[in-house]
């Protein structure tokens, strides 16, 4: 498919991804209600649906959906390892023990996000500071540094798991698998994403440049070492908003760049844009889904995500050339 | 252009040569020899500022090497490696366009210039009409010439090439071994290459640095130097020399 074509058909996507995310739900809301909500704010109850409820809720989902997909394009490139994904350096697991140690000593929500958001930062500052030692850029180091944390955090999560109470664990699972339900508010996010992806965009060619290889990059006039950390630290800064909004969601980040890629856009100046609409809007579908397929009833959407994301992206695989 | 002083070479655990020191300038056309594992590849590399050399100086039109920033040093300086072993996605035209980086000023892509120059440089190598075509989908051969297209996209002052003729067509060897001479007589610049085969020295470089192994190798112009004394030393194996109109080449003695 062309550039510009793939631009408007994700764009028209994620227009209609956020719509529908403002009209479905277990209160009804016609197309023309949400137009009218939307350009003639009157208070009442559609009003407080759309405003108070569906549209944070639909920007979180897109936020993060787009954050994620932005911190693995800049990681597949950055570890140059295809199954690169925004957890493999160890983020989602340091937010997960720390969100599930607070939730077992039976902590609020506020303090359930301060310890999610300290144990992300812990994984990232360890992985850093092992991968970056002597001054010497290794990514397979820092991406098994990465591997190697993540698991025993895993392991930790795990034992959590097990001996926490019964009442407990239905808290904890969603919280494992990715929720937005209790996503707090948006706004740091899409501060994050706007800064990430206008970095990533002013720096697209280096990024083409870097997956050829660090030899190639430095020969072509590429300062590859301040380029690899400032990468990192866009990605870990990336992955920890999105956590920090919805827990650990798989498959966006992994899978958002390489539909791209599929698609036939490699370069990083449209991959990274093209990736962020395609990953927020299907996470913001994947959302309503979330909470509208089984009313009143929510469904983790780390869940969906996979169970949408997987046949589309065998589709994908599967296209012939 | 580019002069290196008693410069020594060493990879993790080996020192691989001492007291390299020779003088790239505009018009020249260096052959760099020596056997697998004497420091080829390393030289290139250290020359390029790539890595840093372990002693001995290097400068670039009279300044230290080290002091350029990177985007600076690779408008003066162009490699072409032996080694590139990821994949690319995109064009062969895009692939040939990344050469245009340190020259790049724009936010939104690359600029007619840049399309112009990469273009152009398909052209020289002959893959103009492949512009559109996956890189993925390029012969190992090809490969090797979109490489030197995306070099010359550069135009950088200095070349550096590792290998330049692997896996060539004898045709494309000729081609490039003329390429290379024309832009060192036509337009001044200076370039050293690695090369494997005692036949071509001989017809196109001006001068040559031999890397013996240890403490010893030899620079100067080609006629000096390329000898068959040397050769046999350098390489190690008898060879035999054969007449030709121009002077005298070597082949391997079996």
């Amino acid at each position: 498919m062309s550039r510009p074509l793939l631009l408007a058909v994700m764009s028209v996507a994620a227009v209609c991804s956020v719509f529908s995310a403002l009209l479905l739900g277990t209160f009804p809301v016609s197309a023309a209600q949400a137009l009218d909500s939307i350009f003639h704010p009157i208070p009442g109850v559609v009003h407080d649906v759309i405003w108070e409820l569906r549209a944070p809720r639909a920007a979180a989902a897109f936020a993060c959906g787009a954050l994620l997909a932005l911190a693995g394009a800049l990681l597949q490139v950055l570890l140059r390892n295809a199954l690169a994904d925004p957890y493999i350096l160890g983020v989602s697991s340091g937010a997960s023990l720390g969100a599930l140690l607070a939730l077992t000593l039976g902590a609020g929500a506020l303090l359930i996000n301060a310890a999610s958001l300290a144990g992300a930062l812990a994984a990232l500052v360890i992985v850093f500071g092992l991968g970056f030692r002597s001054g010497d850029w290794n990514v397979y180091r820092l991406l098994l540094t990465g591997v190697v944390l993540a698991t025993g955090l895993s392991a930790l999560v795990s034992l959590l798991l097990v001996m926490a109470p019964q009442a407990q664990v239905k808290g904890m699972l969603f919280w494992l698998m990715g929720d937005l339900a209790y996503a707090g508010s948006p706004i740091p996010a899409w501060g994050v994403l706007v800064a990430v992806a206008l970095y990533g965009i002013a720096r697209a060619t280096e990024l083409d440049l870097l997956g050829l290889g660090q030899f190639k990059a430095r020969s072509l006039g590429v300062a590859v070492t301040s380029l690899q950390a400032a990468v990192f630290f866009a990605a870990a800064v990336a992955t920890v908003a999105a956590v920090m909004l919805g827990g650990a969601i798989g498959f966006v980040g992994l899978m958002a760049p390489h539909a791209i890629r599929l698609l036939g856009v490699a370069e990083h100046r449209a991959l990274l844009p093209l990736a962020a609409l395609l990953g927020g809007s299907f996470l913001t579908f994947a959302d309503t889904a979330a909470r509208t397929l089984w009313a009143p009833q929510q469904l983790p959407v780390g869940v969906l995500t996979a169970l949408i994301g997987v046949p589309a992206m065998l589709l994908l695989l599967g296209r012939r050339r | 252009m580019l002069r290196c002083q008693n410069l020594t070479l060493s990879v993790p655990g080996r020192v691989l040569c001492r007291g390299i020191s020779c003088a790239l300038e505009g018009g020249q056309l260096w052959a760099v020899l020596g056997r697998n594992g004497s420091g080829k590849t390393t030289l290139v590399h250290t020359l390029a500022g790539l890595q840093p050399a372990a002693g001995g100086t290097i400068r670039l039109n009279g300044d230290a090497l080290v002091a350029r920033a990177s985007r600076q040093r690779a408008r003066d300086i162009g490699v072409l490696l032996q080694l590139e072993d990821t994949e690319f996605w995109g064009s062969v035209l895009d692939y040939v366009l990344l050469g245009r980086f340190p020259h790049a000023r724009s936010w939104f892509g690359w600029r007619r210039e840049d399309e112009a120059s990469a273009l152009a440089a398909l052209e020289t190598v002959e893959l103009a009409a492949f512009a559109q075509r996956r890189f993925a989908t390029l012969s190992g051969g090809e490969r090797q010439r979109a490489r030197i297209a995306q070099m010359l996209a550069q135009e950088p002052r200095v070349l550096l090439l590792d290998e330049p003729l692997q896996h060539l067509d004898l045709k494309h060897q000729v081609r490039a071994l003329g390429l290379f001479r024309r832009l060192a007589r036509e337009e001044g610049r200076a370039i050293a290459m690695v090369l494997h085969d005692a036949l071509w020295p001989g017809r196109f470089c001006t001068h040559a640095l031999l890397m013996y192994d240890g403490d010893d190798a030899l620079a100067g112009p080609a006629r000096e130097v390329l000898t068959r004394g040397n050769l046999e030393r350098l390489y190690g194996c008898g060879l035999d020399e054969v007449a030709h109109d121009e002077g005298g080449y070597f082949v391997p003695h079996v």
